[in-house]
């Protein structure tokens, strides 16, 4: 099944679809870029080819096999032409009612063994399969921020979800040079999830006043050996992003109270202190460090 | 070069001894039980590879750590322990593990024995496996008094380990939130969201995490995660430090992790 696979439709060009877009094409697979209009799309192509040249400028690949990566990227404003592709990975905004209206199209556009892989990374899989006739071919396949830097896929079967989908996706993330993890469709999937007390419990820990948030980082990084304490982190990913994750884990868990949400932590959001983003969260970023 | 006694019953304690004796200290450690008992077996297993050491100190020592985890086994072992020496040691410092109970609780139950005076008393916690890490937290209580605060920073630095203060509390900073990672981990484990290897390759690739939470946990030790999570539970009274059923069942089951050769994983 997986050998017969030559040719990957992309969904959404932004962040996570260009960074899709890019690893395919340099794994050798054809890949057709989708998304609403032509300018979008030439800015994402510019971007993708951008990245694939610097990495041969770097010696990282050779020029040849930069110029076939970005040969093979094609992109197209018009979704009936994903009707040529073996295997689909969706990364167009995190709406439901946008992704389910687009998984309704590819399912009467597409094969039904053609796989539909969402990269949603809050949404129920099982959600956005329901609205399709053929949902056992809907999986998810979550990819991690830069796509072609972290290994790391998670591969989520839905409720529905056919095994065989869920396996062929697995293997499709080993041909992109990643490495899968099955797990169930749950509010986060593992690592969102199981990631969440690292900074619960830090902000609580500051909360208490156990110790200040320079502190706390130092002994999670020279105590516990991490790259980053969770005060660093939250500024680094941005603070109202990182709360906005806990807020969704916690409704999603309906209201379980090892993911509650920190107060503290709202009322640095409220106050714009987002971040390296904004030049200012838990710590203070001269201009070169944002 | 000092007199160390090391007490406790899990690879906390095992991993201080080893530190201390290799940065030279004269060191003697005993072992207690499930009970709090001085338990010889747990001394003897060969996984602990701990031949060198002697059972008690032969003169008063400089210095106790105390590395127990229930607070149920501190308070058999230490009045055990005050009645076999049946003497006051006014110039012992101890430095007693946090993780399941705070230094002033600690403190206030030893005192009751009259064998260390409280003012003797500072708290510490850290996680294993040690070696790699380069700071270690300090919690002293409001009786703490500057000889045992700098004889434990003399101690700890002579192990290669920086001593930040903290505020005393049950659980520390770095075993609070990796046993609540951990909790968490176990949860997602029982409710089948994903394999144990699964998890932990994710959260080591998807968060750059030293270790899987649940390999974590068997180099820990299971009984030491289950101890932090009881006594935040019973401190806090929150569901939110409940000790998620699995590891309970893995404890009770005597698959510890590494060092009984099964935990999450099995070790051959
Ligand atoms: N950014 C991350 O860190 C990250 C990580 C993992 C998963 N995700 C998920 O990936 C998905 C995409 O996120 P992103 O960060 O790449 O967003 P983005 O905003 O960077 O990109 C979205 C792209 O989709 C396009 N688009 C909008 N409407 C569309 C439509 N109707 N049809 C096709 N394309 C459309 C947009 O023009 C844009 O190019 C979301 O589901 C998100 O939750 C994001």
């Amino acid at each position: 099944m997986i050998e017969n696979i030559k040719k990957i439709g992309v969904l959404g060009s932004g962040t996570m679809g260009g960074g899709i877009a890019q690893v395919a094409a340099q794994s050798g697979f054809d890949v057709l870029l989708y998304d609403i209009n032509t300018e979008i799309l030439q800015k994402a192509f510019s971007k993708i080819s951008g990245f694939i040249n610097r990495a041969a400028e770097k010696g990282k690949i050779t020029r040849d096999e930069a110029d076939i990566a970005i040969e093979r990227i094609i992109t197209t404003t018009h979704l009936p032409n994903m009707a040529g592709c073996d295997f689909i990975i969706e990364a167009v905004p995190e709406k439901l009612e946008l992704k389910q209206s687009l998984y309704q199209e590819l399912d009467t556009i597409t094969a039904p063994k053609v796989i539909l892989a969402t990269n949603t990374s809050t949404l129920s899989v099982t959600q956005i399969a329901s609205v399709t006739k053929n949902p056992g071919r809907v999986v998810g396949m979550h990819f991690f921020n830069p796509v072609p830097l972290m290994k790391l896929v998670e591969v989520i079967g839905g409720a529905i979800s056919d095994e065989a989908a869920i396996q062929i996706t697995v293997e499709m993330a080993k041909r992109l040079g990643k490495t899968p993890v099955v797990t169930k469709d749950v509010p986060g999937f593992i690592v969102n999830r199981v990631a969440r007390p690292f900074y619960l419990e830090a902000l609580r820990l500051l909360e208490e006043g156990v110790a200040d948030y320079a502190t706390i980082d130092r002994l999670i990084r020279e105590g516990g050996g991490f790259n980053m304490g969770p005060f660093e982190l939250m500024d680094l990913i941005g603070l109202d992003v990182n709360f906005a994750a806990s807020v969704s884990v916690y409704e999603a868990y309906f209201h379980e109270p090892r993911y509650r949400p920190s107060l503290l932590q709202q009322r640095m959001v409220e106050s714009g202190r987002l971040g390296r983003k904004s030049g200012r969260g838990w710590y203070e970023y001269g201009e070169g460090e944002k | 070069m000092s007199n160390v006694w090391v007490i406790g019953d899990g690879t906390p304690a095992y991993e201080i001894a080893k530190l201390a004796q290799n940065a030279g200290h004269l060191v003697f450690t005993s072992f207690v039980d499930e009970k709090g008992n001085p338990d010889e077996l747990i001394y003897e297993q060969p996984r602990w590879g701990f031949a060198p050491f002697t059972r008690r100190p032969e003169t008063n020592p400089d210095v106790i750590i105390e590395a127990i985890i229930k607070k149920s086994q501190k308070l058999t072992a230490w009045r055990g322990y005050a009645v076999e020496l049946q003497k006051k040691l006014t110039d012992t410092s101890m430095l007693v593990s946090t993780l399941s109970a705070s230094a002033t609780e600690i403190s206030a139950w030893v005192a009751r024995t009259k064998m260390v005076p409280r003012q003797n008393i500072i708290g510490w916690a850290t996680l294993p496996p040690m070696e790699h890490s380069s700071a270690i937290e300090l919690l002293p209580t409001q009786f703490s008094n500057e000889r045992v605060l700098n004889l434990a920073k003399e101690f700890f630095t002579s192990l290669g380990k920086e001593p930040v203060i903290i505020k005393d509390c049950v659980g520390g900073v770095l075993p609070r939130v990796v046993a609540s990672l951990i909790n968490n981990a176990a949860y997602a484990l029982m409710e089948g969201v994903a394999s144990a290897a699964d998890i932990d390759i994710a959260m080591k690739l998807g968060t750059n995490y030293p270790y899987g939470p649940l390999e974590w946990a068997d180099k820990i030790g299971l009984d030491q995660v289950l101890g932090i999570l009881e006594a935040l539970c019973e401190t806090y009274g929150e569901d939110r430090y409940r000790p998620a059923p699995i590891l309970r069942q893995l404890v009770y089951a005597g698959h510890w992790g590494e060092r009984t050769g099964c935990g999450f994983y099995e070790y051959l």
